[in-house]
Formats: C-alpha cells, sequence, structure tokens
C-alpha cells in the first residue's frame, strides 16, 4: 500500500515536471528567453550577498545566450532560485542560483569547445 | 620587389585567409556519405526520408499516404492563397502565375542582407500589401506553404549560393548543425548521419540528405501541419537546449545550409510523419 | 457455562493471534538482520532502475538494450553480462560520467559533467547496470 503511494506520489512528480518543462520550452520557443530572466533581480530580497550571486547569475546566463548554447534546465533553476528568494527561502535561492553559476560555465565550455571540433563532423 | 618577399607575402595571406565553405563540395560529400552507408538504396529515395531505409515503416506510411492528413490544410491553403488581399492585389502578385515555387526557397536576398525562406516571403508579401504576418509556424501561414509545396511538387530543390555574404549565411547554418549542443551534447549530425538508421526507442533517426523534400509535415505527435523550423525547436528542445526564434538569422541559416544539401532532389511535401 | 466457554475460547484466540505476532515479526528482525546488505542493495538496484528508465533522467534505454525491455534503442550496445565487461566500479562510474574521455565521438551524455544526474543517482545507476 505505502509503495503504491510513493509509486503514485513519483509518477505525479515525473509528469508535473514533464508538462511544466514542455511549457517552459514552448515560451521561450516563441519570446526571448533573456526578456524573462533580466528585470526581477532587484526586488528580490534585501540580503547583499544574494543579490550579487543572482546578478552573476543572470549574466552568465545572458553570455550562454549570446553564445547561442543555452541550457533549458538553467531557466528552471533560475527561477527556482528567484521564487525561493521570494518566499524566504535563502538556502534554496543560493543553492539554485550556485547550480545556475554551475550550468552556464558549463554551458559556455560547450560554446568553446565546440568552435573547433564542429569541423571534424562534416563528411569530406 | 625581391621574390623571397613575394613568397612570404604569399604564405602569409594564404595562412591569414579564411577558410572559404564551398557548398558544392560538402553537398557531394554528404551524397557519398549516405552512398557508403547504404549502398543498395537509390539517392533518389532518401526523398522519403526514414522511409528510405525502413520497409516495415515505409508499409505503414504508403498505406496513410490513401487519406493523407495534410490534405486539409492544402485546400485550406488554396483558399486562403486565392483569397485577394484588401487592397485588391493577392500572392500571385509577389509569386507569379505559378505558386509552385518552393524549390527555390530559401534564397539569399542581396537587398535584405539576409536568407528569405518561403514562410518569410508570405509574409513579406502580405506586408508590403497592408496585412498583417501571420504566426510562423502553424495554422494558416503553415497552410498556405502546403498548398504552395504541393504545387512544387516534382520541382528538383534548386537554392543559388552566389555572393559570398551567400556563402558566410551557409557557413553559419552549417557550423550551426555540426555543433553540440544543450545539457545532453548533441549536434544535428550525431543522430542524422553517425547514428542515422539507428533506433532512438522505437523511432529510427531519418537521413540529412532529403531532410528538406518534403515540408510543410503533419506529424503525428503534433496532430496538425508544421513548418521545418518547428521541428528544429523541437530538436533543440529535445537535446535540452534553449530553442532558438522561428525565422531568426540562426534559423533561416540552418534551413538554407539543409536545403542546399538536398539541391537536385526533387519536391514531395507536404509529408506526413509520425 | 455456554457464554463462558465462548469467552474463554475468543480470550485463547486472541493469545495465539498475538503470539502468531510476535513470532513473526521476531523471525522477520532476525531475517532482516541477515539479509540487510542485499535488501539495501536491492533497493539501490531497484533506484538506480527508475533513474535509468526515467525519459527525464538516464533515459538509457532510447540507445540500449537491457533484456527485457520493450521497445529499445540500438545506438549504444546492449547491456548485457556488465559485472565481467566492468569489473572495476569506478570505471563504469567515470565511463558514464563523462563518456567523451574514453571517445570524443561518442553521442552518449555526461550524466556527471553535464550534472544531468546528480552524484546519488549516477552511483545508483551503476549498482543497477552492474546488475544486468
Amino acid at each position: 500500500m505505502k509503495n503504491l503511494w510513493i509509486l503514485g506520489l513519483v509518477l505525479f512528480s515525473v509528469l508535473a515536471c514533464d508538462s511544466q518543462q514542455k511549457n517552459t520550452a514552448e515560451a521561450n520557443a516563441e519570446k526571448s528567453a533573456v526578456a524573462e530572466v533580466a528585470p526581477v533581480v532587484a526586488e528580490v530580497s534585501k540580503a547583499p550577498d544574494f543579490v550579487s550571486l543572482m546578478q552573476q547569475a543572470e549574466d552568465l546566463y545572458v553570455q550562454t545566450e549570446t553564445a547561442k548554447h543555452a541550457w533549458l534546465i538553467n531557466l528552471d533553476r533560475l527561477k527556482d532560485a528567484r521564487l525561493a528568494a521570494k518566499e524566504g527561502d535563502m538556502d534554496k535561492a543560493v543553492a539554485n542560483a550556485e547550480e545556475a553559476i554551475k550550468l552556464s560555465e558549463l554551458a559556455l565550455k560547450q560554446a568553446e569547445s565546440e568552435k573547433s571540433l564542429w569541423q571534424a563532423r562534416v563528411p569530406q | 620587389m625581391k621574390w623571397t618577399n613575394l613568397i612570404a607575402l604569399l604564405l602569409t595571406s594564404m595562412m591569414v585567409a579564411p577558410v572559404q565553405a564551398d557548398p558544392e563540395a560538402d553537398r557531394l560529400a554528404l551524397r557519398d556519405f549516405y552512398q557508403q552507408k547504404f549502398p543498395d538504396i537509390d539517392l533518389a529515395e532518401f526523398q522519403n526520408g526514414v522511409y528510405a531505409i525502413d520497409a516495415k515503416m515505409r508499409e505503414q506510411w504508403v498505406e496513410m499516404e490513401d487519406f493523407p492528413p495534410y490534405e486539409i490544410a492544402i485546400d485550406e491553403g488554396e483558399a486562403l492563397y486565392n483569397t485577394p488581399f484588401a487592397n485588391g492585389k493577392s500572392y500571385a502578385d509577389c509569386f507569379g502565375d505559378d505558386p509552385g515555387v518552393k524549390h527555390n526557397y530559401p534564397l539569399f536576398d542581396q537587398a535584405r542582407g539576409g536568407v528569405v525562406t518561403l514562410e518569410v516571403a508570405i509574409n513579406n508579401c502580405r506586408k508590403e500589401n497592408g496585412e498583417e504576418a501571420l504566426p510562423w509556424l502553424v495554422g494558416e501561414l503553415a497552410e498556405i506553404s502546403s498548398y504552395m509545396a504541393y504545387q512544387s511538387r516534382g520541382k528538383s530543390i534548386d537554392i543559388k549560393i552566389e555572393s559570398p555574404e551567400a556563402v558566410a549565411a551557409y557557413a553559419e547554418g552549417q557550423q550551426f548543425y555540426y555543433t553540440r549542443r544543450g545539457q545532453l551534447n548533441f549536434d544535428c549530425s550525431g543522430c542524422h548521419q553517425q547514428q542515422v538508421g539507428q533506433n532512438l526507442r522505437a523511432e529510427r533517426t531519418s537521413p540529412t540528405l532529403g531532410h528538406a523534400t518534403h515540408w510543410p509535415v503533419y506529424r503525428g505527435r503534433w496532430q496538425f501541419v508544421g513548418n521545418i523550423q518547428k521541428r528544429f525547436q523541437e530538436c533543440n528542445i529535445q537535446v535540452r537546449a534553449v530553442p532558438f526564434k522561428a525565422q531568426s538569422e540562426t534559423y533561416r541559416n540552418l534551413e538554407y545550409f539543409l536545403t542546399y544539401m538536398s539541391n537536385g532532389m526533387e519536391l514531395n511535401g507536404p509529408g506526413s510523419r509520425r | 457455562m455456554l457464554r463462558v466457554t465462548e469467552s474463554v475460547n475468543k480470550v485463547l484466540l486472541a493469545v495465539c493471534v498475538a503470539a502468531g505476532l510476535l513470532l513473526a515479526s521476531g523471525l522477520a528482525t532476525a531475517q532482516n538482520a541477515d539479509n540487510s546488505v542485499d535488501a539495501e542493495l536491492a533497493e539501490r538496484i531497484k533506484a538506480g532502475r527508475a533513474v535509468f528508465e526515467n525519459r527525464r533522467k538516464g533515459n538509457c534505454l532510447s540507445c540500449h538494450l537491457v533484456i527485457g525491455s520493450e521497445l529499445p534503442g540500438n545506438a549504444g550496445p546492449p547491456l548485457i553480462g556488465m559485472q565481467a565487461r566492468w569489473p572495476d566500479r569506478k570505471a563504469l562510474k567515470a565511463q558514464v560520467y563523462d563518456p567523451t574521455i574514453a571517445n570524443p565521438n561518442t553521442i552518449m551524455p555526461p550524466y556527471g559533467l553535464h550534472r544531468i544526474l546528480t552524484e546519488e543517482e549516477l552511483d545508483v545507476l551503476v549498482d543497477y547496470v552492474l546488475s544486468l
């Protein structure tokens, strides 16, 4: 019985995540993601450390967009960081902002290394 | 000038000169690649996409073509195409007497300084005649291009890359195609060249050659007719990359490259896919 | 008299049931103690399988055949006899973490490097794959 409950919960959360991911993706397909990300920082929190951390996360994300290497998951992390800060859960907010920074760094690294790697895949 | 200087100058200019993309050499190399991979399949067959390489899936597809799900879109598109604009003019004033012009698109427009897809040309025609632009990916615009694609059936794709600017646009599209992106770290060629024909769960991946022959497509997964850039976005989302805007420069250049790869192949759109 | 017998019977029954329960739970505890390591591994394998099959996590069936799986892909090698093929657990984990180190051309995603899976998810995934 307990297992059934857990299974139900897992199923529900997977479905919920799935549809949320789709929605985010659809939304971003039509309008630029930058517009969604940019303005919220200032009002989010009184903690100055978090404000600068969040600013860094937003800036890095914009860099990945400019490099044409933005990752979808990053939008979720930034959104979760802002939401958690709004609700006063600063640990969660910081964790998500830090994760977003790591993801951006990886995306930028991908952009950089692909600049030379792509050519080898063209049939000669 | 001493001859040594001349040689030095020649050498440095060779080293500095950027590697110029050669679209025709790329296209021929791609054809060779698939010919070697599928020696028993006639290259003209690749206009049928994955159905060129999968007999069982082809059977179901041919059956579906008896009552094609894109038929309504063609009819709607024809009606829309022939409805005059408020100023009395019509699409024929932009495209000429024959609506079957898809084999010429995308084209590089020197005056506009960029790639013009058929969908961009349709919306340009509307705007020049005082009409609102239509949404890019689905709905009326996809219906109009379905009708135009249908009228273009049997014509061979004839993309021209004639200026240095056009070559640059092509090269950008090519680089996009072969660049890995997204958290899952895929480039287009990973599935459609390196692993072409392999199963990803129940689906087989289709060859790059022939990717541009059959659009717009009624896709079972969508339950509607959509343009090729809708599929670009879907692919980007599948590898967990943030998709680009429909008809952005990035996607227009990608479509330019991808369509050139199918140059000379017969159009058979609109199509249906699972 | 009849009533008294009945109630005695009821009490007896209750005592029996209680004793039975006690005995059963005692036995179960003893067994748990013996098999706790196995049971824990079984749980990890179960969790690993979930990560393996979930399309938003590993989605490994997309490319890999596992015996008994429905509609597996074949872009990657079938996962059979993994204990023998990967005697070093660490090497297998490193392969899932970033397969492009061993083969730069592989299309397999770098599950750890690109933070697609967490450390814990990687660990249980490796437990599951080694059970194949």
